[in-house]
């Protein structure tokens, strides 16, 4: 991946591995970090090299997240997890109603991680930083023994400032969703079960999607993991309402359903890492949403009760929160 | 039990064959088929080729099983 | 909507009820995937039968294959399998404590990796595949089932007007062996398509009220009559049947498979790992009652109490496509039903 303006200087391909010393405190640790800080976008804040960073606190609402990534493989088609890591912070402030001012940056390593491969991750957080003018404010870096964590872990905190995006949701208004779902799960699920396809993570900042529906939504929620299931049954009980979706009006790419209908698996339980869910006032407007994404759609509507209603294509069923890990069945 | 989806050879290497299903692609085994072709359309559970069918009768139940009516 | 709805509706007015049997959990997904069963009138009822291999596999065979990956053999099985409980814990528990097992979608994943002992569940769909890896000389620790054995032990204890049978079981066995079987019931193979299965439904009805004891094939793209005869070869060739426990039905006489080849039996080899298993013990779930179409699962006290998807205490309440326990759990506040 290059530099998104092909103006910042490229450091040459680090060799060999990460190592323990990398991480005790001394001078190989100064040099990593000296590497990883010529990477990112550092600048923005105070003190960031210091012990800790700061801003100036303005009149308003301060917004405050924090995640950690883990995923196997690290490298998976359209991304890798700083991809995921980057643009799941952001997107935990941006669907909130904040712009984000600075995030911190924490990396557990395991021993005997190639430097080539963990300086890619390193470069694309760097690239996002830039592209996006979110800075990374702070950091800090440990290296672990060989088997104390599977090659990396990221933890990330995300400060932010705006107006809050959640009011109540009543009986009438639409739910949205910004682009076909199950993307990320479906291209992390091939790859593992040997599935050729053209499938690539859906990971991205959402910053323009949340601004094109800012004006009409109630409450927005990054899908994630759990996939758009398990965001339908965490807001209709949150809200205290019932959801009620039309199975065929879900955006999803033929392949995602092809995927989810070899292995198996229902294609509203696959993850998403760009994509949100949005209920919106009555009057909604999806052309500003529907540029960013044509796929994006209503998909239906909130009305009183409790739960999430699926109609499908003949009758009606209830939808409840997954549980488990996803596995691929025989029958 | 036993789910299983329709796809289309693509290429055939010994017993194994990459078949196409509905834009995702996999090896499948075909020895328990009679004379596989190239082209020809067939129902695989498990990553095993286990009955030919018509190219219409894949066609249909693909459209079905995948709602592939793709907006 | 479909045409079959309002011809069921036609055909069953008048009718007093009729039990339906799907045998296969396919069919029981679809079923509920659709929300078909909300679709029918209220004397049509449909009752899912012992198709879900997760669900019908004993208590002891989950415990001798924990045994075995406890006990450092690395194993390999078919993702459904992962989360059903044994005596103490699941494969998923085993996995955590450091156990090497290997999550399948397909048996060809393995077929190189000569140490590693399968887990083998399934029905004939499935079975042809585990036949394949043991004439490539993978060791196997069968618990594979036959599934008109069970068809005709159901038919004797319980009401059944009429069965839906199995659409890709039957592409193997094929169509003719279901009329020389000895199950005295209409039967109407389906494909697994909503539609289908609506169709299916009515052509049986009319079977039923008609009291016509027949075989209809309503898959014919799919299930030849005489079915795989390449699969079948293979089975016969490395395969033997034996008298297979089925968790809440017992033992069947000649109602599983199990390798020929003594060298390549998991049971066999590792004799001693697989008896140190700890003996099965009674929690009180009734699961076999509801593999059986006996009770429902609102019946058994601990459903939804102490027995969950999370932390299901036994095989129904684990697989949510076809587990009859997680069906109703996952549409136990549904609209319609």
């Amino acid at each position: 991946m290059n530099c998104a303006t092909g103006a910042c200087p490229v450091p040459d391909e680090p060799k060999g591995v990460i190592k323990l010393a990398d991480g005790a405190g001394g001078r190989e640790m100064h040099e990593l970090i000296k590497e990883i800080g010529a990477r990112l976008r550092t600048s923005g804040w105070q003190g960031s090299d210091d012990d800790a960073a700061s801003f100036c606190v303005k009149e308003g609402r301060v917004f405050f997240t924090t995640d950690s990534y883990v995923v196997t493989p690290l490298f998976f088609p359209g991304g890798n997890i700083g991809k995921l890591a980057f643009c799941g912070t952001v997107n935990d402030l941006a669907v909130k109603g904040a712009l984000p001012i600075g995030l911190s940056l924490s990396l557990v390593i395991e021993e005997g991680l190639p430097k080539d491969e963990f300086f890619k991750i390193i470069q694309t957080i760097g690239e996002l930083s830039k592209k996006h003018k979110i800075p990374i404010v702070t950091g800090d870096t440990k290296v672990m023994d060989k088997g104390a964590v599977d090659k990396l872990v990221i933890c990330t905190s995300g400060v932010g400032t705006g107006e809050l995006i959640d009011s109540k949701v009543e009986e009438g208004d639409v739910i949205v969703v910004s682009g076909g779902i199950g993307e990320h799960g479906a291209a992390l699920l091939a790859k593992r079960f040997e599935l050729e396809t053209e499938l690539e993570t859906d990971s991205k900042v959402m910053l323009e999607e949340v601004a094109a529906i800012q004006a009409y939504a109630r409450h927005i929620k990054d899908i994630t993991r759990g996939g758009l299931a398990s965001v339908l049954c965490e807001i209709a009980e949150k809200k205290g309402v019932m959801l009620e979706v039309e199975e065929e009006a879900i955006p999803a790419k033929k392949e995602v359903k092809a995927l989810c209908g070899m292995l198996g698996i229902d294609f509203m339980n696959l993850a998403c890492e760009g994509r949100l869910v949005a209920i919106c006032k009555p009057d909604f407007d999806i052309s500003a949403l529907k540029k960013l994404n044509p796929a994006a759609a209503i998909i239906g509507k909130v009305s009183k009760g409790s739960g999430v209603v699926v109609q499908t294509r003949l009758g009606k069923k209830m939808l409840h929160m997954p549980s488990g890990n996803i596995v691929p069945r025989i029958c | 039990m036993c789910l299983a989806v329709p796809g289309k050879i693509i290429s055939i290497d010994g017993s194994k064959a990459i078949v196409d299903f509905g834009g995702i692609r996999r090896k499948a085994d075909i020895t328990f088929l009679e004379e596989p072709k190239i082209g020809e359309y067939v129902i695989v559970h498990v990553g095993f080729a286990i009955q030919k069918v018509e190219e219409e009768v894949a066609k249909n139940t693909y459209n079905l099983l995948a709602e592939m009516e793709d907006e | 909507m479909n045409e079959y709805i309002d011809k069921i509706k036609a055909i069953a007015s008048g009718m007093g009820e009729v039990r339906i049997m799907e045998v296969c959990g396919g069919h029981t997904n679809s079923i509920m995937k659709y929300g078909i069963r909300g679709l029918l009138p209220k004397n049509i009822k449909l009752i899912s039968g012992p198709g879900c291999p997760v669900c019908v596999t004993s208590q002891s065979d989950i415990d001798a294959a924990i045994e075995l990956a406890l006990n450092h053999i690395p194993l390999a099985a078919y993702g459904d399998m992962m989360h059903v409980p044994g005596s103490k814990m699941s494969l998923r528990d085993a996995q955590a404590r450091g156990a090497d097992i290997k999550t399948l979608y397909s048996v060809d994943q393995i077929i190189n990796d000569r140490k590693r002992v399968f887990f083998a569940v399934g029905f004939e769909t499935t079975t042809p595949m585990t036949a394949k890896l043991l004439s490539e000389g993978i060791t196997v620790f069968s618990s594979h089932k036959l599934i008109p054995p069970a068809m005709k032990v159901l038919v004797t204890e319980m009401k059944i007007d009429g069965f839906i049978d199995p659409g890709h079981v039957s592409t193997i066995i094929g169509e003719d062996i279901w009329r020389t079987l000895d199950i005295p019931r209409p039967q109407v193979i389906s494909g697994f398509q909503p539609d289908a299965l609506l169709r299916a439904i009515y052509r049986l009805i009319v079977l039923i009220k008609e009291k016509r004891v027949e075989v209809i094939n309503d898959y014919e793209e799919v299930v030849l009559p005489k079915g795989n005869m390449l699969a079948q070869a293979l089975i016969k060739k490395t395969m033997k049947e034996y008298d297979a426990e089925w968790r809440g039905i017992g033992v069947l006489p000649k109602s599983g498979l199990i390798p020929r080849d003594p060298k390549l039996d998991a049971r066999l080899v590792f004799e001693e790992i697989v008896s140190k298993a700890p003996a099965a013990k009674d929690n009180g779930c009734r699961c076999g009652e509801i593999v059986r179409g006996m009770i429902e699962p609102r019946d058994c006290k601990f459903f939804g109490k102490e027995c969950t998807p999370e932390r299901p205490m036994g095989a129904c309440m684990v697989s949510d496509s076809e587990g009859a326990c997680a069906i109703a759990f996952k549409y136990g506040r549904s609209l319609s039903e």
